[in-house]
């Protein structure tokens, strides 16, 4: 055992005994008068603030609460923790402080729960700094257009729905089509490409095997250095599951407050508004369509205004959020869906169709759209992709036309064959997001007609070939144009070089 | 359907008929008359809280005053200073269990400076 020094001892007990001693004043003090699925209900402490701390004094310690409900006659207050050992008749106090997490580079790399406590079994996180979790979001004085990109790796976003930093941008769909899957792929995107970006994963009511595995999956991808992580389970409280956003959030600002960028992803605000459910409904607050309380809109709406671009006086950092809703059937015309729909810059839906015909990732070209994002693209993917979303669009709808007969016009056919070409081209596994370089010149192969030869079957092989070879040979040139800075034309000396390498590496692959 | 009358209300009702001539009594006999009728008798400890919180903010403070040894005149004077109202009406009693020190409760405000709490907050801090 170690040496421990007594005089150390003696002082620490000392110090502890001082700190307890309370100052001879009358402090306000409340009494629980009933209690029961984690809601409170408190006589007295009539100078409580809206989302005031208040500290339970129950037999086995104090347990935390904060009040939601202030009334003439008593106080709703949400606890924080379990509602075992609360019983009426227990003393309330007031804490005097709303509530707030640690915030800061300390906490990358580890796992926390939405009140900052380490739930990784590492050491205890020693933060200089705590944030609020309810803040306000930064005026219109302090905000500058999105105009920076923030690459998710996935080339059908990137190129056809592209997100700038400090956007927000949703991803929706049924479940298991591949909502947290992009999610993940932009945080992996980060590291790989060395982009700075802090990652934000708050996990809302996620089955605790689903992130224990995620946290696998971003240590081996080296990922979760610059990531935090902030559990909710199904088993937690609804107090807690509606705090994590807020709290996660409170974290991402730290970063953009301190000229850095940061991306929160909310998987899923779904749970969320259903936890804000839970809470309202037992705290007597009226329900309204859905059984949703009457701010469910401000609820989410508060959250996500709190990511934005910050202006060059401010630092010019940015929180980018990606919110996950999943739908019911597809149906975005529900609640939820269509408040977070509203309230975001834009929406990438993934569809179940897709998703079980093999297209993967399932993003729907005619349904997602970005909003602000244009602005933010990358010039060299930009200039590839001018016409990918529209062409895509009309190919689906074409091809579902075509099926009735084989009897089409040349032109048809051909933008048939090239549509099946592109579809083959966007799609892509997980864990593997793409460079710049690797998006624009597979783009610039299938949209300038150098792989119409090559069979849709035979598109993704052509692929890695033309990048393989544009990798092994021409290294340099591949640097240079994953600077995206330069626009990729057929008569620039970049467009000539992929499209002689293009040709050569189609030979292979024709039919 | 008549909107249920709120305990502050009842108690600032029984304030006032104390500061009249009515008399504290004949609102006592309404508001209890008012309780059962409206089948809020669960309520009968919380209005009694609230009467006591109105009567306080009003400057008469009922104050349950808890010691480990009697009270003398001078920590009397000493405990209504600390309390610091027009008009103290003290509840003494003695608990030798607090070991030390005094525990004073008035309505919506507690002063714990005993041996006991201290004790008890020392075993539960994560030294």
């Amino acid at each position: 055992m170690a040496d421990i020094a007594v005089t150390e001892l003696s002082k620490g007990l000392r110090d502890a005994i001082a700190q307890l001693d309370s100052n001879d004043k009358l402090e306000s003090v409340g009494i629980v008068t009933r209690v029961g699925d984690g809601v409170a209900w408190v006589h007295g402490l009539t100078g409580a603030g809206y989302s005031e701390v208040l500290e339970i004094e129950t037999k086995s310690g104090v347990v935390e609460a904060f009040a939601l409900n202030l009334m003439e006659d008593e106080i709703g207050a949400v606890l924080l923790g379990s509602d075992q050992g609360v019983s009426a008749g227990d003393k309330v106090k007031l804490k005097g402080e709303v509530l707030s997490v640690p915030v800061g580079p300390e906490l990358l790399g580890r796992v926390v729960n939405p009140l900052g406590e380490p739930l990784d079994g590492g050491p205890a996180l020693n933060a200089k700094q705590r944030g609020a979790v309810e803040r306000e979001a930064i005026g219109v004085m302090g905000r500058k257009h999105v105009h920076e990109p923030m690459m998710t790796g996935i080339v059908a976003i990137d190129a056809m729905f592209p997100i700038g930093r400090g956007q927000r941008e949703l991803i929706i769909g049924d479940r298991q089509t591949g909502k947290t899957a992009i999610a993940v792929d932009t945080m992996i995107n980060q590291a790989r490409e060395k982009t700075g970006v802090v990652n934000i994963y708050v996990a809302i009511g996620q089955k605790l095997s689903k992130i224990a595995g995620l946290v696998e999956r971003l240590k081996q991808e080296g990922v979760m250095d610059q990531t935090i992580i902030v559990a909710t389970g199904p088993s937690d409280p609804a107090s807690l599951l509606y705090l994590a956003p807020y709290a996660g959030t409170a974290m991402g600002e730290y970063f953009r407050d301190n000229s850095q960028h940061a991306l929160m992803i909310y998987d899923d605000l779904t749970k969320h508004a259903v936890a804000y459910r839970q809470m309202s409904l037992l705290l007597r607050r009226p329900p309204g369509r859905e059984a949703f309380p009457g701010d469910v809109f401000y609820l989410h709406s508060r959250l996500l205004e709190r990511s934005s671009k910050l202006s060059d006086d401010l630092g010019a950092g940015s929180l980018t959020a990606l919110p996950i809703i999943e739908t019911q059937a597809g149906d975005i015309s529900a609640y939820i869906p269509t408040n977070v729909i509203s309230i975001t810059d834009g929406q990438i839906f993934m569809e179940t169709d897709l998703f079980n015909q093999g297209i993967r990732p399932a993003i729907s070209a005619g349904l997602s759209v970005s909003r602000v994002g244009g602005d933010a693209q990358t010039k060299t993917v930009k200039s590839v992709s001018g016409h990918l979303k529209l062409g895509l669009s009309q190919f689906r709808e074409l091809a579902s036309f075509a099926q009735f007969g084989s009897d089409l016009d040349e032109a048809t056919k051909k933008q048939i064959e090239r549509g099946q070409r592109l579809t083959e081209l966007l799609k892509q596994s997980q864990y593997q997001p793409m460079s710049v370089w690797e998006q624009a010149a597979s783009i610039f192969a299938v949209s300038e007609g150098l792989f119409d030869k090559v069979p849709a079957t035979n598109i993704k092989d052509a692929q890695k070939a033309l990048l393989t070879r544009l990798w092994t040979d021409h290294k340099k040139d591949m640097q240079a144009l994953n600077k995206g800075a330069e626009k990729l034309e057929a008569d620039s000396d970049h467009g000539k070089l992929i499209a002689r390498v293009a040709k050569t590496a189609a030979k292979g692959f024709e039919s | 359907m008549q909107d249920k009358i709120s305990r502050r209300k009842l108690a600032h009702y029984v304030a006032d008929a104390a500061d009249s001539k009515s008399g504290l009594s004949a609102a006592l006999r309404d508001v209890a008359a008012y309780l059962i009728d409206s089948r809020r008798l669960r309520e009968v400890d919380l209005v009694v809280r609230a009467i006591e919180d109105e009567f306080a903010a009003r400057g008469v403070v009922v104050a349950r005053v808890a010691t480990a040894r009697p009270l003398t005149a001078e920590l009397k004077a000493a405990v209504e200073a600390i309390i610091g109202a027009k008009e103290i009406h003290m509840l003494e009693s003695v608990d030798p269990e607090l070991i030390g020190g005094v525990r004073i409760e008035t309505p919506g405000n507690l002063l714990d400076a005993t041996i006991k709490r201290k004790l008890l907050a020392l075993s539960q801090a994560k030294i």
